[in-house]
């Protein structure tokens, strides 16, 4: 090779040359796959009449995956999401049970038990212009915060 | 031969057959390396490659199995659509009003749960005999790269039924993938294509399961077999190999036509009738159709990922990605690893009694979490020793 330095030379270049385009073709191929539109279920739902939603028991609704918890502070939604591997969680008696793995919630959703990793997550809730209940499941909120006089 | 009309079907036949149905074994070594699907093989083979506990025919049942899954594969193309407002109705339609629909599918599946485990065993084998070792060591590597590919292939499929098995298996197998650090759910997002298992994850998963993981499956299982005959063909006891000091007194060299061939498309034919006949006895389950808004109680993976889902209950990285990753991984670098270099042509052989013990108990490991997440899992995936 040292005879011709010139042809090592461009047979390096072609090399890297070659080396570049496959690593811009995998990157092309990643950012292909990036879906830029979802096809899926909308983010926000709405969720009828808030005054329907009764304290004491949490009432489930199933197209968003969320309990609705009513208190003497307010309206909460929390998400039926298990936080291990996203199995719609059930209640049972006092909390909520994961089908899938049997990771268990307390009734604020935090964890009691099981492979779960975190609490359940808690969703914005909103009442829109038409006195509607609204969950925003692309925002979640600190599970101390209600929704008052809704 | 004169160009007549008369001569026209002999014509044809020779002009695609080179040579005749061979009569003596000089015909039979020319008809081996004239062909282009014979010549797989070795016009010449040992003997020990012969028996049936050499191999057990393990690799032979995976590739047969293959076969039937690439032929049912596409007989089911042509009636089922790969979208979430119809794909349930098309598998009822396939089960229930396709002639001979319901046989295909059974087949398909039966076919895709015996390559899992013949693939495996395969590869429990062929460790075991220590084919892993020089030179054999990149075919290795790509054995496991098809046996990861085997269960890609069974995960993707699962999806399609779109029944209630297919949507929460692929949803608790997505959000293992999420759970790997940093690039977990970004990753997830690539595959399903969206937040959640919808219309996207669904065509994305035909297309892997259709086209993508097969055509690299048949480029892998053709440089597979290449290497199988240019690394010197099945190991076979070391008197049988031509530096043994007597290799006069060895057993000589036999044609693979017909010894290997006519042997081959026995075992073929019997694993095809083996398989027909459970499918005609048992039939692949299909759920109620899928609803993301009811998990079923208790939610299981395919039974051959239930190994990895019973880790999963332990922690979500640690033991559905992370040991199965670490797995696999340790594998592929095994032959690099391993300092013995002979293989001795014997199974669990004296002198690797660790390494095939190690081997043997790992494998145990996986297949006894198998065995606890398929059987002892009730309701909540909680422990029940008799739950029947």
């Amino acid at each position: 090779m040292d005879a011709k330095p010139r042809r090592s030379f461009l047979f390096a270049v072609g090399c890297a040359a070659l080396g570049l385009s496959a690593v811009e073709a995998l990157w092309s191929t990643f950012r292909f796959a990036q879906a830029r539109v979802s096809y899926g279920p909308p983010l926000k739902w709405k969720l009828g009449d808030p005054k329907s939603y009764t304290e004491g028991v949490p009432i489930y609704a199933a197209e968003p995956r969320v309990y609705v918890l009513r208190n003497s502070a307010g309206l909460r939604a929390m998400s039926a999401s298990c936080t291990h591997l996203g199995c719609t969680v059930r209640a049972e008696g006092e909390g909520y049970v994961c089908p899938c793995h049997g990771s268990r919630y307390d009734e604020e959703g935090k964890v009691v038990g099981g492979p779960a990793p975190a609490a359940l997550l808690f969703y914005r809730l909103a009442v829109d212009g038409r006195g509607r209940l609204e969950v925003d499941l692309g925002e979640a909120v600190p599970p101390a915060e209600h929704l008052h006089g809704a | 031969m004169r160009n007549t009309l008369k001569n026209l079907p002999r014509h044809i036949y020779a002009s695609i057959f080179r040579v005749g149905w061979p009569a003596d074994e000089r015909a039979s070594i020319k008809a081996m390396v004239s062909s282009i699907t014979l010549h797989i093989h070795a016009p010449k083979i040992r003997p020990g490659s012969l028996g049936f506990r050499a191999s057990w025919a393990l690799g032979l049942l995976s590739v047969v199995a293959l076969g039937l899954l690439l032929l049912t594969g596409i007989y089911l193309m042509f009636y089922y659509i790969p979208h979430p407002d119809v794909a349930y109705r098309t598998m009822k339609d396939i089960g229930y009003v396709v002639p001979l629909g319901r046989l295909t599918r059974d087949l398909h599946r039966w076919a895709a749960h015996g390559m899992v485990i013949t693939v495996t065993l395969h590869m429990l084998r062929v460790f075991l005999v220590g084919g892993h070792k020089p030179p054999r060591e990149a075919n290795w590597v790509v054995g496991v790269l098809l046996w990861v590919m085997t269960l890609a292939l069974s995960f993707t499929g699962y999806l399609l039924p779109w029944d209630q098995l297919a949507f929460w298996a692929i949803t608790v197998g997505s959000n293992m993938i999420a759970a790997v650090p940093w690039i977990g759910p970004g990753a997830r997002e690539l595959l399903l294509g969206d937040r959640i298992v919808g219309e996207s994850a669904l065509l994305r998963f035909y297309v892997l399961h259709c086209v993508a993981i097969p055509a690299v499956m048949f480029a892998l299982v053709g440089f597979h077999l290449f290497r199988v005959r240019k690394d010197g063909g099945l190991i076979v006891s070391e008197h049988e190999l031509p530096h043994a000091r007597h290799a006069d007194d060895g057993p000589k060299l036999i044609p693979a036509w017909p010894h290997l061939v006519y042997r081959e498309v026995a075992v073929g034919l019997f694993a095809t009738a083996l398989l027909l006949a459970i499918s005609v006895a048992a039939h692949a389950p299909l759920e109620p159709e899928a609803d993301p808004t009811r998990t079923p109680n208790p939610a299981k993976a395919p039974w051959y990922f239930l190994g990895v889902q019973e880790l999963a209950h332990y922690h979500a990285f640690w033991g559905g990605v992370f040991v199965p990753a670490a797995f696999v991984l340790g594998l592929m670098a095994l032959p690099y690893l391993d300092r013995e270099v002979r293989a001795p042509g014997r199974y669990f052989p004296r002198e690797r009694w660790l390494a095939c013990t190690l081997f043997v108990t790992l494998l145990s490991f996986f297949a006894a979490v198998t065995v606890v997440g398929t059987l002892f899992r009730g309701p909540g995936w909680a422990f029940t020793f008799w739950p029947y």
